[in-house]
């Protein structure tokens, strides 16, 4: 894919393969120079970006509790006893 | 005495994280479920679609039973994940899959701006960042497969053979995975630009 004939259409199939890092360097350069004079195409990347990254923002933190039982369930128990 | 099996089909960090445990090292257990019970919790949210905390906490305990008596035979956050998905009810109703395709499209052949935006997506609001509610809504509106494979890929980075494990039966991970991207942009889309 040439910069120079890379349509909106050719883009926009391309922006989640660029943000997860799956696409071809060739394909990389032209996608890249595309979106310096393309703002609909800026703005749609800049989407998936800020959607993929609120994903990986998600988890939480483990209760407290839970986290003490496993503690006390892993805890060597006393002989005898 | 019998020598007590060791942790088999891990590596790595697991490994001596499964030695650890299995040596009662009670900071090794605080420190896997610091490292994965999130991505748990957050796994059997999307895929039940209301809180999973029960689920989950069932699922460390099998899950420390297992490396206890050196069943495991993957890597602890694959094996958690198992746990998981063992424990989730197919029956239960879940939201429906209603993604449809975006809305904008593209000037078609024949007009001198084919292939260029006709309707352009509206970008979002200056600074404005998904909320974990907008973005469990939009997930809830993919395929249950599609969240899964999205939540185990993009959230809990296991590899596509990962996912398969868990997933199984399941078909092509990559296909599934594009797809699941696409949805969850498009449904968080129309969550935060309200259309």
């Amino acid at each position: 894919m040439n910069a120079s004939d890379t349509r909106c259409d050719v883009v926009s199939t391309l922006i989640m393969s660029w943000h997860v890092g799956s696409l071809r360097e060739q394909d990389r350069n032209a996608f890249e120079q595309h979106l310096l004079f393309c703002p609909p195409c800026l703005a749609q990347s800049d989407k998936v970006g800020l959607a993929l990254t609120a994903l990986a923002e998600l988890p939480v933190d483990p209760p407290p509790e839970l986290l003490r039982r496993l503690a006390e369930r892993t805890a060597p128990r006393p002989r005898g006893g | 005495m019998m020598a007590p099996r060791e942790c088999s089909a891990t590596a790595g960090v697991d490994a001596e994280l499964c030695a650890r445990l299995r040596q009662g090292d009670t900071s090794a257990a605080v420190e896997l479920v610091k490292r994965d019970h999130g991505i748990a919790m957050f796994f059997a949210q999307v895929m039940r679609g209301y809180d999973a905390e029960d689920l989950v906490s069932d699922s460390w305990d099998e899950l420390f039973a297992q490396i206890a008596d050196g069943s495991v035979t993957s890597e602890l956050r694959v094996a958690l994940f198992n746990q998981v998905m063992a424990r989730l009810n197919p029956a239960e109703p879940t939201a429906q899959q209603i993604s449809q395709p975006p809305e904008h499209t593209f000037f078609g052949a024949g007009d001198r701006w084919e292939g260029w935006w006709d309707r352009a997506p509206a970008p979002w609001p200056d600074g404005k960042r998904p909320e974990r509610k907008q973005v469990l809504n939009a997930l809830s509106r993919l395929s249950v497969q599609q969240r899964a494979a999205l939540v185990l890929r993009d959230v809990a980075g296991l590899q596509a053979s990962q996912v398969m494990e868990v997933l199984t039966p399941v078909g092509e991970v990559d296909i599934l995975l594009d797809s699941a991207r696409e949805a969850y942009v498009v449904e968080l889309d129309r969550e935060i630009s309200g259309s």
